[in-house]
C-alpha cells in the first residue's frame, strides 16, 4: 500500500471531516473553527509529504478497478502537488482570516461545513485521474460555491449566487458532454490512458466551456464580479484564490498532461484569454467599488495563467503553473485586504476612502506587497511568473499575443496603483477606521509575506514546475 | 593591503560581486532600522556604505575578470554576475558620484526629516544599480532594472496628494518601459537562443529582431527619461527630497539607462548606421533634446529647469548612441562622464539655495552670488560644462556626437544645434537671475539669514564643477584611459574645425540672445520671453503648460476612453445573463403554464391530439 | 433451495392481503389505533423481503425465479406464473419504501379517514406488487387497473372540493388509457396468439419486419401507458392531481403509483417483448417523447407558484429521462432506466414528504407566502436540497450516476446530439431547485412565518432516512456496478 494513504488523507480528511463540523459546532464553536482549519492543514501537510515521491519519478497512485472503463483513481504527480499545496495553503490562511471576520454572521455551522467540503472537493478534483470523478468533484465545488456566495441570505446575494451556480452547472454539463463523447471515442474515462491521443475540435470546445465558466474567463465571467458582495473570505476563496485557479489547473491537467491538441488551439485559447484579460483590466480601471475591482483583477490574472498554460511552450506551461501559486497567494491577499477595508470603514467606494495607511498600516503594507506581486515587480514571485508567461507567448511564435499581454500587464499596474494610492495614501478621510481583530491582520500579513518569500526563494516552486514541464515530454 | 585584495580575488568573484549588491542593501536596512534620534548613526552608516562601495569599485577596476553563476528559476534564468571592461567603468563612475552625493546628503539631511528612509532608498538604489552593471543574465538585469523602478516609486510615497500622484506617474511610465523591456528580452532570448548577455552579440536588428531591439531600447529610454517616458522627472525633482533626486533619477538611473543603451546599440544588436531604427532613435533623441531645452527656457522653478536640462542631455546621449557610429557611441560615453557631474553640481547648488533661502522659485530669488560666492561659482562652472563651453569635457563629447549626427542627416544636425541653443539660453537665464544682478530674497528673509553652505556641502559641489573642467583640459589622457578600460579599438578622434566653429557660433548666439532679451525686458528672468511668445511657438508652449503634451496624460486619456468601452462590454454581457436569458425562460415557462387550464375536456383534447401526432409520426417513420 | 425462495415470494402477495383482511375483520377500536403503524410495518416488511430475495438471487447466481403455479389465465398449455427478477425486486423495494413513507406521519384528523386511507393504500400496494410480479401482458393490465381504481378513490378520499375534482380528472384519463391499452393488447393477441412475455419475445424476435398491426399495437400501448406515466402530450392531469390530493396520497402517487403504472410497464414491454432488439420506429417515438417530456416538464416547473405543482412538473421531466433510457435498448439503457426509476422514487418521496412537512407547519404550499424556512426547519431544507440535486443529476447523489448511464446509453445508440441536449436540460431542473430553495428555504425570512415550529416525528425521520439513502446509494454505485458486472448484466 505504501504511502498512498497520503493522497487519500489529503482528499477525504476535509471532505468527510466537514460533516463533523455542524455537530462539533453545537458543542463548542472554537473547536469547530479550529477543526476546519486543522482539516485543511492536514491536506496541506499530506501534499507536502507527497511531494518527494512525485519529484523522484514514482508518484503516489490510488486505483479502484471498475467495469466498462469507469475505474476511479487518484494520482499525485508534480502538477497536482503544486496546485494542491497552493490551494490548501491559501485556504488555510483564508479560514484563519474568517475566525476574525465571520463572527458577525449567523448560521456559521453551515459556513465552516461548506468551506471544508469545498476544499475537500477541490483536492479531489486536483488529484483525480478519472474524468467522471473530476466532474463529480467539480460539481460539488459549484454547489458549495452557491451556498457560500448566498451565505448572508440577503435577497440580492442569493439571486446572484443562483446565477453563478447556473453558469457553472451549464458550463460543467457541457464539459460532461465532452467527457462522454471522449468516452465514446476512446472507451475509457481514465485520463492516464488518454495521454497524447488526439481529440477533435468541437469536443475540445465543449470541454473548454466548462473550464471557461469555472475559471471566469470573459464570455462566462460575469458571475464573479456580480458576487463580490459576499463575505470577504468567501469571495477570496472562490473569486480570488482557489476555484478560479482550479479551472485553469484542470485545463493544464486535461490538455497538457492529457490530450494532444491541434496546434490551432495554441492560438485560439490564448486569444480568448487575451481578450478576457484586456476587457476585464479595462473594466477594473473604471470600477469604483473596491471589491469589484478585485474581482475584475482576479478575472484578468486568471486569463494570464490560462494564456501561459495554453500557449504551447514549455516555459509558458511552467510559468502558468508557478503563477497558479503566485496568483492564489496574491489575489487571495488582495481580496482579504479589500474585505478588511470594507469591514472597518463600512465604505466600498474608493472615492470616499483615503489615507488609510495612517491608522491601518499593516493592511496597507500587505495590500502593497500583494499588489506589487500581481503587478510583477521584483523581488516578488509575480515578477518571475510574468516573465515566464510573456517569454512563453513570445516563444510560441505569436508576438501579437505577447504584446496584448504586455498591454494587459500595464493596465494591471494602472488599476492596482489607482486603488492602492487612492485608498491608502493622500489625506485621511475615514478617521474611525482601525484594524479590528488580530486574526485578520495576521493572515493578511502572512499572504503578503508569502508573496515576498516565494519571490526570494523562487527556485522551490520553479524546480517543481520545470520538472513537471519536462516530464510532460510534449515539446 | 594586497593581502586583503588577494583574499577578495582568491575568494573568487562570488564574494566580491555579491558583496557589491548585498552590502549597500543591508546597510540601507540598518539605516532604516535606526530611529530618527540617532541621526549621527544613520549618517555614519550611509557614508560607510558609500566609501566601502567606492573601495570595492576600485578593486574591481584593477582586478581581473570574474563571473558568478547561481541557478535560480530554471529555463536558464539564473543569477549571473560578471565583471568586464564596460561594467567596470560604469561601476567606478557611479561609485565616485554616489560617494560625492553621500558627502553632500549627510550634511543636507541634518535639517530635514525622514533621513533614515532617504538613506535607505539611496543605498537600495545603489545596490540595484550595481546589480544592473554586474548582471550577465538578461533576467538578472531585468530583476535589478525593475528594482530601481520599485525604489523610485516607494521613495516618493508620502501622504499628500501631489507627491502620491507623482509617484504613480513614475511607476506607470516606468512600468510601461519595463514591460516593453520584458518583451524585448523575451524576443532577444528567442533570437539568440540564450539569456546569457556575454554570449549575445551582433544580432540582426530587422524582422522579429527589430522588436527585440525596440523593446530593449524602450527599456533603456524609460530609465534615461527620454521623450515618451520623461514627464515624471520634473515633478519628482520639484517634490521629492533633494538627495534622493540627485542620487537616483539624476545620477544612477541616467548612468544605468546610458549603459544599457550603449550595450544594446553597440553590443547586443548590430545596428547599421543609416538604418531605419538608427534614424528613428536619433529622431527621438533630437525631440528629447529640443523638448528639454525649450521647456527649460520657460520654467520658473530652479529645480524644474535643471530637470528639463537633464532630459535634454538624455536626448543628446540618445543622439550619440543612435548614430551607430563608433565616434557617436564614444561621444555618448564621454558626454555621460561630463554631463552627469555637471548636473549633480547644479542640483547641489540648487539644494543649497533652497535650504538657505527656503524657496527655489526664481521669481523670488536674485543676486545670491554676493551672499553665497562658492555656490555661485560652482553653479556657473556646472552650467558652463552642461552647456558645452569649449574648455569643458562636454565640448569635446558634443563635437563627436555632432559630427556623427552631421554624417547621418543634416536636419537632425540643425535640430540638435537648436537644442544646444535652447539649453545654453536656459542655463544662462537661470544662472543670471539666480546668482547675478540685484539681490532679491523671499519675503521675511534678511540678507544676514542667508549663509553660505557648510564645508561638507560646498566641497562636493566644487569638486563636481572642477571635474568637468579637468576632464576638458586633459581630454587626451582621459579618453585613452577610458578606451583601454573598455578595450575599444578606436585610436584618436579627428575634430573637424568647421563643426567646432558652427558649435561655438550657436553658443555665442545663445549668449547674444540672452543679453538682448535681458536689456529688452529689464530683468534676467524674462530674458527669454521673446522666444516664449513667438507666434507659432506660443501655442506649443501653451499646450505644454497645460500638460496636454505630457505622455502620461495622453496615456490616461486613452485609458479612460478604453475603460469606458470595456465597462460597456461587461455591462451588456451581464445584462444578457441577468435579464435576457431570465426573461426568455420565464416567457417560455409562462406559455407552458397557461396551456394547463384545468378543464378536463381540454386535457382529453390534448391527449387525442397527442395520439394523432404519434400516428402521424409513425406513418412518417415507417 | 428455490422452494424456500419461492415461498418467500408469496410474501409480496400475502402481506397486503393479510393486512387488509385483518384490518377489516378486527374490532373497531383496535383497528383505528393500529392502522398507521400497520401500514408502516407492511411497507418495511416488503422492503426487507425484497432485499433478502435480491441477496438470495445473487447467492445462487440466478437472474430470476418463477413461482406459483395456481395463477393460470391463458388457454395455452404452458402455465402462466409469477416471476421475480432484479428489476421487479427494485420496483417492489420502491413500492415498500413509498408505502412506509406515506404512513410515516399523522395526517388525517378523523379516525374514519385514516381507516379508509389505510385500506385503499394497501389495496393499491397489492395492485402494484402484482404488476411487478406477473409475466404476461393481460395480468399486467388487470393489476394496473386495480392500482388505478385505488388511486382514483385515494385522491378523492377527503371528499373536499379539490380532491374530488382531481379524482374525477384521474378517472377520466385513466379510463381512456385503459381503453387504449386494451386495444393494443387485443391487436397483439390477434397477431401472435399469446400474451405471455416469453411467447411474445419469441414471436417478435424472428418475425422482422413486423406486420403493420403490431406497429399499431405498439402505438396504442405507448399512448395508453404514456397517459398513465404522464409523458408530455398526455401529462396535463398529473400536476392537478398531485396538488389536490392529500399529502400522503400525493407521496404514494408521485413516489410509486404513476411510475409503476406507466414507466414500469413501458420498461417491461420494451425489454421483454423486444428482447433487447432495437426496433427503429418504437425507439424513435419513445426517444422523441422522452426528450419533449424532459424539456417541457422542466420549463413548466419554473413558472409554477405552488410548491407541489412545481415538484409535479419536475417529476414529469425526470420520467422523460427514464423513457429516454428505455428507448435506446442497450444494457446501459436498461440499467440506467432501472437506477433512475429507483432515484425518482427516492427523490419524489422525499420532496413530497418535505412539501407535507411545510404544509403541516404553515398549512400553505403557495411559494409566494413562504420564505426563509431554513431557520425554523433546517433538516427539511437540507433533505429538500439533497433530493432536488439528486433529481437534477448533480453528484454525489445517486441521480447523477443514473442520469449518466442513461446519457451514455443514448449516446451509444447513436444519437449523440439528443443525449447532449438531455444532459444540458439538467440545468433547468437545477434552476427549478434554486427557485424552490430560494422561495421556500434559503431566502430572507418572512416575518409572519417566524412563529412556525419545526415539524416533529415521522415526517422528519422518513425524509432524513431517505435522503441519507440517496447520498449513500450515490457513494455506493461504483460497488453496485461491480456487483452487476459479477452478475453478468453489465
Amino acid at each position: 500500500m505504501g504511502s498512498q494513504w497520503l493522497i487519500l488523507a489529503c482528499i477525504f480528511v476535509p471532505l468527510l471531516g466537514s460533516f463533523l463540523l455542524p455537530v462539533l459546532g453545537r458543542i463548542n464553536t472554537n473547536a469547530r473553527n479550529l477543526a476546519s482549519l486543522l482539516f485543511v492543514l492536514v491536506s496541506l501537510v499530506c501534499a507536502v509529504l507527497a511531494l518527494h515521491p512525485a519529484m523522484t519519478g514514482q508518484p503516489l497512485r490510488v486505483w479502484l478497478e471498475l467495469p466498462q472503463g469507469l475505474s476511479l483513481g487518484f494520482l499525485g504527480d508534480g502538477m497536482a502537488i503544486l496546485a494542491a499545496m497552493a490551494f490548501s495553503l491559501t485556504a488555510a490562511v483564508i479560514i484563519f482570516y474568517s475566525f476574525g471576520y465571520i463572527e458577525r454572521f449567523e448560521n456559521l455551522n453551515e459556513y465552516y461545513f461548506m468551506v471544508t467540503l469545498f476544499m475537500g472537493a477541490v483536492m479531489g478534483a486536483v488529484f483525480s485521474t478519472n474524468l467522471i470523478l473530476t466532474y463529480a468533484f467539480w460539481e460539488i465545488t459549484s454547489i458549495c460555491c452557491w451556498r457560500l456566495l448566498g451565505f448572508d441570505r440577503s435577497e440580492k446575494s442569493i439571486r446572484l449566487a443562483g446565477k453563478a451556480l447556473l453558469v457553472n452547472v451549464c458550463g460543467s454539463l457541457l464539459m460532461l458532454a465532452g467527457f462522454i463523447s471522449v468516452y465514446m471515442n476512446m472507451g475509457t474515462f481514465n485520463l492516464l490512458d488518454m495521454q497524447g491521443r488526439g481529440v477533435d475540435n468541437w469536443l475540445m470546445a465543449l470541454m473548454l466551456c466548462g473550464i471557461l465558466a469555472k475559471a471566469a474567463v470573459l464570455p462566462l465571467h460575469s458571475w464573479l464580479p456580480a458576487s463580490s458582495d459576499a463575505p470577504a473570505p468567501v469571495s477570496a476563496l472562490i473569486g480570488g484564490a482557489v476555484m478560479v485557479n482550479l479551472g485553469v489547473y484542470i485545463y493544464a491537467r486535461l490538455f497538457l498532461a492529457g490530450f494532444q491538441l491541434e496546434p490551432v488551439w495554441t492560438v485560439v485559447t490564448p486569444a480568448i484569454a487575451a481578450v478576457s484579460a484586456l476587457i476585464s483590466a479595462g473594466a477594473a480601471m473604471r470600477e469604483t467599488d473596491i471589491r469589484r475591482i478585485m474581482a475584475y483583477s482576479a478575472v484578468c490574472q486568471t486569463s494570464f495563467i490560462l494564456m501561459g498554460v495554453s500557449c504551447g511552450t514549455m516555459i509558458g506551461a511552467a510559468g502558468g503553473l508557478i503563477s497558479i501559486l503566485m496568483n492564489a497567494l496574491a489575489c487571495g491577499g488582495l481580496f482579504l485586504c479589500a474585505g478588511t477595508v470594507e469591514r472597518s470603514t463600512g465604505v466600498r467606494d474608493i472615492n470616499e476612502l483615503g489615507g488609510l495607511a495612517k491608522n491601518m498600516p499593516l493592511t496597507a503594507l500587505s495590500f502593497g506587497l500583494c499588489a506589487l506581486s500581481v503587478m510583477g515587480l521584483p523581488p516578488f514571485g509575480g515578477f518571475f511568473a510574468k516573465y515566464m508567461l510573456i517569454a512563453g507567448a513570445v516563444q510560441s511564435g505569436h508576438i501579437w499575443l505577447a504584446l496584448l499581454f504586455a498591454a494587459a500587464a500595464l493596465m494591471t499596474v494602472i488599476y492596482l496603483l489607482r486603488v492602492f494610492t487612492r485608498v491608502f495614501f493622500g489625506p485621511l478621510i475615514n478617521h474611525e477606521a482601525t484594524e479590528r481583530s488580530w486574526e485578520m491582520v495576521v493572515s493578511m500579513l502572512i499572504l503578503g509575506g508569502l508573496t515576498l518569500l516565494t519571490g526570494l526563494f523562487i527556485n522551490v516552486p520553479s524546480d517543481i514546475a520545470v520538472y513537471v514541464a519536462e516530464s510532460l515530454g510534449r515539446w | 593591503m594586497n593581502a586583503f585584495s588577494s583574499l577578495i580575488a582568491s575568494g573568487g568573484g562570488l564574494g566580491l560581486l555579491l558583496l557589491m549588491v548585498a552590502l549597500p542593501a543591508l546597510l540601507g536596512l540598518a539605516c532604516l532600522a535606526l530611529s530618527r534620534r540617532s541621526y549621527g548613526g544613520q549618517a555614519l552608516l550611509f557614508f560607510l556604505g558609500a566609501t566601502v562601495n567606492l573601495i570595492l569599485a576600485l578593486f574591481i577596476l584593477f582586478g581581473e575578470e570574474q563571473t558568478v553563476l547561481l541557478p535560480w528559476a530554471g529555463f536558464e534564468i539564473n543569477l549571473a554576475l560578471r565583471i568586464y571592461g564596460f561594467s567596470r567603468l560604469m561601476l567606478i563612475l557611479s561609485a565616485v558620484l554616489f560617494f560625492l552625493s553621500a558627502l553632500y546628503s549627510v550634511a543636507f539631511m541634518r535639517r530635514e526629516n525622514r533621513s533614515g528612509q532617504v538613506f535607505f532608498y539611496c543605498l537600495l538604489a545603489l545596490a540595484f544599480t550595481n546589480g544592473v552593471f554586474l548582471a550577465n543574465n538578461f533576467v538578472t538585469l531585468l530583476f535589478f532594472w525593475e528594482g530601481i523602478l520599485a525604489v523610485c516609486f516607494a521613495a516618493q510615497l508620502y501622504n499628500d496628494r501631489p507627491k502620491v500622484r507623482t509617484a504613480v506617474k513614475t511607476l506607470v511610465l516606468g512600468a510601461a518601459g519595463d514591460i516593453m523591456f520584458i518583451v524585448g528580452v523575451a524576443v532577444t532570448a528567442v533570437q539568440s537562443g540564450t539569456l546569457m548577455m556575454d554570449v549575445v552579440s551582433g544580432l540582426a536588428a530587422e524582422g522579429p529582431g527589430a522588436l527585440g531591439f525596440i523593446g530593449l531600447a524602450l527599456g533603456a529610454l524609460a530609465r534615461a527619461c527620454a521623450v515618451p517616458f520623461q514627464s515624471w522627472l520634473p515633478d519628482a525633482a520639484a517634490e521629492a527630497p533633494l538627495p534622493f533626486v540627485v542620487t537616483l533619477p539624476v545620477c544612477l538611473e541616467r548612468v544605468a539607462g546610458a549603459y544599457l543603451l550603449l550595450r544594446v546599440t553597440g553590443g547586443f544588436y548590430a545596428l547599421a548606421p543609416g538604418s531605419a531604427l538608427s534614424i528613428a532613435l536619433m529622431i527621438v533623441g533630437v525631440l528629447t533634446f529640443l523638448a528639454g531645452g525649450m521647456m527649460a527656457l520657460i520654467q520658473r522653478n530652479l529645480k524644474r529647469v535643471l530637470a528639463f536640462v537633464a532630459i535634454g542631455q538624455a536626448g543628446l546621449l540618445l543622439l550619440g548612441a543612435g548614430s551607430a557610429v563608433p565616434a557617436g557611441s564614444d561621444g555618448a560615453l564621454l558626454s555621460l562622464f561630463a554631463q552627469v557631474p555637471a548636473l549633480m553640481c547644479m542640483f547641489f547648488a540648487a539644494g543649497q539655495v533652497e535650504q538657505s533661502t527656503g524657496s527655489a522659485d526664481l521669481r523670488r530669488l536674485g543676486g545670491l552670488g554676493h551672499l553665497m560666492p562658492f555656490t555661485g561659482v560652482a553653479f556657473v562652472l556646472g552650467a558652463a560644462c552642461a552647456a558645452g563651453l569649449p574648455p569643458f569635457g562636454s565640448f569635446f563629447a558634443d563635437q563627436l556626437i555632432f559630427s556623427a549626427v552631421n554624417d547621418a542627416d543634416i536636419l537632425l544636425y540643425i535640430g540638435s544645434l537648436l537644442g544646444l541653443f535652447f539649453t545654453a539660453a536656459a542655463l544662462m537665464r537661470v544662472g543670471a537671475t539666480c546668482f547675478f544682478g540685484p539681490v532679491r530674497l523671499p519675503e521675511g528673509m534678511e540678507r544676514e539669514q542667508v549663509k553660505e553652505a557648510p564645508g561638507a556641502m560646498a566641497l562636493p559641489t566644487v569638486l563636481l564643477a572642477v571635474a568637468g573642467l579637468g576632464m576638458g583640459v586633459l581630454i587626451g589622457p582621459f579618453s585613452s584611459a577610458v578606451r583601454n578600460v573598455t578595450g575599444s579599438t578606436v585610436e584618436g578622434w579627428s575634430f573637424s574645425l568647421v563643426l567646432c566653429l558652427i558649435y561655438v557660433i550657436a553658443l555665442l548666439l545663445a549668449v547674444l540672445n540672452h543679453i538682448t532679451g535681458h536689456r529688452a525686458t529689464g530683468e534676467a528672468l524674462r530674458a527669454a520671453d521673446h522666444i516664449h511668445y513667438l507666434p507659432g511657438l506660443y501655442r506649443v508652449y501653451d499646450a505644454a503648460e497645460r500638460h496636454y503634451l505630457d505622455p502620461y496624460n495622453i496615456l490616461m486619456g486613452v485609458v479612460r476612453v478604453y475603460s469606458w468601452l470595456c465597462r460597456m462590454i461587461d455591462r451588456c454581457l451581464s445584462w444578457i445573463y441577468e435579464n435576457l436569458l431570465e426573461r426568455l425562460v420565464d416567457r417560455g415557462s409562462g406559455a407552458l403554464h397557461d396551456l394547463n387550464t384545468g378543464v378536463v375536456n381540454q386535457y382529453l383534447l390534448w391527449t387525442l391530439g397527442g395520439l394523432a401526432f404519434l400516428v402521424l409520426l409513425f406513418l412518417v417513420l415507417v | 433451495m428455490s422452494a424456500s425462495l419461492a415461498s418467500l415470494m408469496y410474501a409480496f402477495i400475502g402481506l397486503p392481503l393479510l393486512a387488509v383482511a385483518g384490518l377489516n375483520l378486527a374490532g373497531r377500536r383496535l383497528t383505528r389505533r393500529i392502522c398507521r403503524p400497520l401500514g408502516v410495518f407492511v411497507g418495511l416488511a416488503q422492503m426487507a423481503v425484497a432485499v433478502i430475495s435480491q441477496l438470495l438471487l445473487l447467492q445462487y447466481h440466478k437472474s430470476s425465479v418463477s413461482f406459483s403455479q395456481f395463477w393460470d389465465m391463458t388457454v395455452s398449455d404452458s402455465a402462466a406464473y409469477l416471476r421475480v427478477d432484479a428489476f421487479s425486486l427494485v420496483a417492489l423495494f420502491c413500492i415498500g419504501m413509498a408505502v412506509a413513507a406515506a404512513f410515516s406521519f399523522k395526517w388525517f384528523d378523523s379516525e374514519h379517514n385514516a381507516f379508509n386511507f389505510t385500506n385503499m393504500a394497501l389495496l393499491l400496494m397489492l395492485g402494484l406488487n402484482g404488476a411487478a410480479l406477473v409475466t404476461d401482458l393481460f395480468s399486467l393490465y388487470v393489476f394496473i387497473e386495480i392500482a388505478g381504481l385505488c388511486s382514483y378513490t385515494l385522491t378523492a378520499l377527503y371528499r373536499e372540493e379539490r380532491g374530488l375534482e382531481g379524482g374525477f380528472k384521474q378517472l377520466i384519463l385513466g379510463a381512456l388509457a385503459s381503453v387504449l391499452i386494451l386495444i393494443g393488447l387485443a391487436f397483439i393477441f390477434m397477431e401472435c396468439g399469446s400474451l405471455r412475455y416469453d411467447a411474445l419475445a419469441l414471436f417478435f424476435s424472428e418475425e422482422l419486419p413486423l406486420p403493420i398491426l403490431d406497429y399499431l399495437a405498439f402505438l396504442f400501448l405507448i399512448g395508453g401507458f404514456g397517459i398513465k406515466a404522464g409523458l408530455v402530450p398526455f401529462h396535463q392531469w398529473l400536476p392537478d392531481v398531485y396538488e389536490s390530493a392529500p399529502a400522503p396520497v400525493s407521496i404514494l402517487l408521485s413516489g410509486i403509483a404513476t411510475q409503476m403504472m406507466g414507466t414500469y410497464a413501458l420498461i417491461r414491454i420494451m425489454s421483454e417483448l423486444k428482447g433487447g432488439a432495437a426496433d427503429p420506429v418504437a425507439d424513435a417515438i419513445l426517444l422523441l417523447l422522452g426528450l419533449i417530456t424532459i424539456f417541457v416538464g422542466a420549463l413548466a416547473a419554473l413558472a409554477q407558484k405552488d410548491m407541489k405543482r412545481c415538484l409535479a412538473y419536475s417529476s414529469i421531466s425526470q420520467i422523460g429521462y427514464i423513457v429516454l433510457g428505455v428507448s435506446c435498448g442497450n444494457a446501459f439503457g436498461f440499467i440506467g432506466a432501472m437506477l433512475h426509476f429507483f432515484t425518482l422514487t427516492l427523490g419524489n418521496t422525499v420532496l413530497f414528504t418535505d412539501a407535507a412537512a411545510v404544509d403541516l407547519a404553515t398549512n400553505t404550499t403557495d411559494m409566494e407566502r413562504l420564505g426563509g424556512l431554513q431557520k425554523q426547519m433546517p433538516l427539511v431544507g437540507v433533505t429538500n436540497l439533497i433530493a432536488f440535486l439528486s433529481n437534477a443529476g448533480l453528484p454525489p447523489a445517486v441521480g447523477f450516476w443514473s442520469k449518466l448511464l442513461i446519457i451514455i446509453a443514448v449516446w451509444q445508440s447513436g444519437n449523440g446530439f439528443i443525449a447532449g441536449l438531455a444532459l444540458v436540460a439538467g440545468v433547468l431542473t437545477v434552476a427549478c431547485c434554486l427557485k424552490v430553495q430560494r422561495k421556500v428555504f434559503f431566502g430572507p425570512d418572512v416575518e409572519e412565518l417566524s412563529g412556525v415550529s419545526a415539524p416533529r416525528g415521522g415526517v422528519v425521520v422518513s425524509s432524513l432516512t431517505l435522503s441519507g439513502l440517496i447520498v449513500v446509494a450515490g457513494l455506493l454505485i461504483p460497488f453496485l456496478l461491480r456487483m452487476l458486472q459479477a452478475q453478468g448484466l453489465f
